[in-house]
């Protein structure tokens, strides 16, 4: 099977299921004749035309709002935000208009809808394009928040979210985006809320999302020249968040770091730590230590913006003193 | 504009010369030969499209086959009245009328309708308010009453498959939707069998088995989302108008204009109502908008608005029939309707009311209350008598005492409810 790139994945995915519901529609800034600012909707609107493939104009809140409207009655929308960073301007309609709405109806109106585009950092675009909103939209029941790391991920989690009748909060990596992977799940719908153990291992647990993943990897390669066997754990789901994975690894390895790109503070990461605290604190043989991005906005010059992120070598350090 | 488009243009409306004299006296403003001549290379700029447009019309052309010569939002109509290309928009207008429209345009069955509903409402809010005073609903609650005329003029002219939409102050769109009021009851009352199974409260409520799609507690967002519905109604072909509430505050939020844009742009089936009743909570519409006149909002992005008087109801039916028929049938896109209106009570329950006097409340009440406009129209007109009037009443008081003591009667919500509905249970779609 050959490689395709995680941007494509992406695209395939919208593209079988807008063929499979008619009720389906993309919508967002440049979606249409642009092809996506990132180019995720490539051919889209040739094959689906403008009525299903709908350009707005620079206008987050209005058109946030008004997908959920849609959604409302009835149809599926799926709302591209060029950046995720855009989105502030339409967070009170993802929270309080898609998110609580069917709670607050006491169930009688849901909210089918996917919200995606590029989270987290980019390459040398300074702190307003560069911020992780994990940790904000996990916070909020009624949201469900997925974070794929490869191609596989990327598309069988697109599906899977729109198939699902409640808003989901889909977030991508743009430095991922041209990274080729095999397509290993092809075809499958995944069950949301299952993590995805991407090495077995024995002596350590690193659990991660997203483009963090790829530094677990890497980690974990170098640990295994030094015979040190690490499991790795993608999570892919945020909310809801596979807990009896990652508390099954912790008390097989009896030891754990965590991975995560954006800020310390209140981070996917401490609510990692703060589940395995609470359900496996006697199986732990080592303190649990994250590697966060640093507390600060993210920087342009290029040795600034390296330096607030999580760094392998840091962490293989760490890993090695715990092991050891 | 293809170029090739516009020398055609210049060429049908006598060539540059006679153009540039004619768009001189069109516009008022200064043009000459030259500029018009480098139109056929750069094309018409935005500004001089309309007054281009108006030519052809003039000269009896099908603007049609010039489908790219008019902005977005823009129709052909707006152009009969303008002048220049400045004042091409200035369509808006106050609505008024005289009872002798009126006696023509209203039957006995809808405007007994009307009163009922008029009637169901006000008595309704008056209970929730005792109930609110007794303790015995929480939290915010945003009463109707002296606004009836609004709601029940634009409920006579809708059908079921019609979209509503408003924001919190929404008991009576819930009353109008024909939602039963001991559920409404039960729901502000935090009862197992409330509207929203009690997860609401008033500023929540939802009838989507009539398309009351709710109860918006943020000011201004459900502009977007009726949008949205207008959007979904148009993409479904089912021919539904949206009807979308919101108040003189809500006007001032940032998000509503960008609501308007996508609805002009994409020329959506939906009618904007702004319910004018004069105050943003405690600010009067003279203090909070730089341009009163609100129904001109849509100016900007070619959307129609007019003016009617939302106290009297029967006003509220004949203009809104003819504007629902140009969305519905002639594919008008949005419009916007400021109805001036009052509430005789305060903004919640908790309102000090120091912002307006006594004294101009009793006058709105002793003089342009909904509800005396239309029982002195039935009496007037023979559509039923003083008895029938009052049998009617007293009818609708002991319904709402009825459902209101049943409410009251009723269990609270099961605890196990807490964690259910959150999110939609089946996780796929049929």
């Amino acid at each position: 099977m050959s490689a395709i790139a995680v941007r494509e994945a992406i695209r395939d995915a919208i593209a079988h299921e807008m063929r499979q519901n008619n009720k389906v529609f993309l919508i967002g800034e440049e979606v249409g004749e642009y092809e996506g600012a990132y180019k995720v909707s490539q051919g889209l609107l040739d094959e689906f035309g403008p009525d299903r493939i709908v350009d707005t104009p620079i206008t987050e809140a209005g058109f946030t709002g008004l997908a959920v409207g849609a959604a409302m009655k009835g149809l599926k929308p799926l709302v591209e935000f060029m950046t995720w960073n855009f989105a502030m301007q339409a967070i009170d309609h993802i929270i309080n208009s898609a998110a609580k709405t069917f709670y607050m109806s006491g169930g009688k109106i849901n909210i089918p809808i996917v919200f995606r585009g590029p989270n987290g950092r980019a390459s040398r675009v300074a702190a307003q394009h560069s911020q992780d909103y994990s940790a904000w939209y996990s916070h909020v029941p009624g949201l469900k928040v997925l974070s794929p790391f490869d191609s596989s991920d990327a598309y069988c989690l697109m599906k899977s979210a729109i198939r699902d009748a409640n808003p989901v909060i889909f977030l991508e990596h743009e430095l991922m985006y041209n990274e080729k992977f095999i397509l290993e799940e092809n075809n499958e719908y995944l069950n949301i809320g299952k993590a995805r153990i991407m090495l077995d291992g024995s002596d350590i647990t690193i659990i991660a999302y997203s483009r963090a993943v790829e530094t677990a990897l890497k980690v974990a390669n170098t640990l295994k020249d030094k015979n040190i066997y690490a499991e790795v754990i993608n999570l892919r789901s945020l909310k809801p968040l596979d807990k009896n994975t990652i508390i099954k690894s912790v008390k097989k390895t009896n030891k754990v770091i965590i991975i995560e790109e954006a800020w310390k503070q209140s981070g996917v990461a401490s609510e990692v730590l703060s589940i395995i605290i609470e359900n496996a604190f006697d199986y732990l043989d080592a303190e649990p230590i994250r590697f966060c991005g640093k507390e600060v906005p993210l920087p342009y010059a290029e040795n600034l913006e390296k330096n607030s992120l999580p760094n392998s070598d840091e962490i293989i350090k760490k890993c090695l003193d715990i092991c050891l | 504009m293809q170029n090739l488009e516009c020398s055609d243009i210049i060429k049908k409306l006598g060539g540059g010369k006679k153009l540039t004299a004619r768009l001189k006296k069109l516009t008022s403003e200064l043009i000459n030969e030259k500029t018009v001549y480098s139109w056929v290379r750069q094309g018409i700029p935005d500004r001089w499209k309309v007054a281009v447009a108006r030519c052809l019309l003039e000269d009896n052309h099908n603007i049609r086959d010039y489908n790219k010569l008019l902005l977005p939002g823009i129709s052909s109509e707006n152009l009969t009245s303008a002048n220049n290309s400045i004042q091409i928009f200035s369509e808006s207008k106050v609505l008024k009328t005289n009872d002798e429209n009126i006696d023509f345009s209203v039957d006995k069955e809808t405007c007994i309708k009307i009163y009922k509903l008029m009637m169901r409402i006000r008595r309704f809010e008056e209970k929730v308010g005792q109930l609110y005073s007794m303790g015995m609903i929480g939290g915010f609650c945003h009463l109707y009453i002296g606004q009836e005329g609004v709601i029940a003029g634009i409920e006579s002219i809708a059908n079921n498959k019609d979209c509503f939409i408003t924001g919190y102050r929404c008991h009576a769109h819930m009353v109008s939707r024909g939602e039963p009021l001991l559920n409404i009851f039960c729901e502000l009352l935090g009862k197992k069998d409330g509207s929203s199974k009690g997860k609401g409260g008033s500023m929540h409520l939802f009838r989507s088995e009539n398309n009351f799609y709710g109860g918006h507690g943020i000011v201004g967002a459900q502009v977007p989302l009726g949008t949205g519905i207008a959007f979904a109604n148009k993409y479904l072909k089912n021919n539904a108008i949206t009807f979308c509430f919101f108040g003189d505050g809500a006007v001032n939020q940032g998000q509503v204009y960008e609501a308007f844009n996508m609805a002009a742009l994409w020329n959506l089936p939906i009618i904007y109502i702004i319910e004018n009743n004069q105050y943003g909570m405690g600010t009067s519409v003279e203090r909070a908008s730089a341009m009163t006149e609100l129904f001109r909002r849509g100016e900007s992005f070619g959307i129609k608005g007019y003016e009617i008087d939302g106290m009297d109801p029967l006003a509220v039916n004949y203009h809104l029939k003819n504007i629902y028929n140009k969305v519905a049938k002639e594919n008008l896109g949005p419009v916007l309707i400021e109805a001036k209106t009052y509430r005789y009570r305060g903004h919640s329950m908790s309102d000090p009311g120091k912002y307006r006097t006594r004294q101009e409340i009793q006058e709105t009440r002793d003089n342009r209350d909904p509800i005396e406009r239309v029982r002195s129209f039935l009496l007037k007109n023979e559509f039923m008598n003083e008895i029938e009037v009052k049998n009617l009443d007293k009818k609708i008081k002991d319904e709402v005492l009825v459902a209101s003591d049943k409410a009251r009667e009723m269990p609270l919500p099961d605890e196990d409810t807490l964690y259910e509905d959150v999110y939609y249970s089946k996780d796929r779609l049929p």
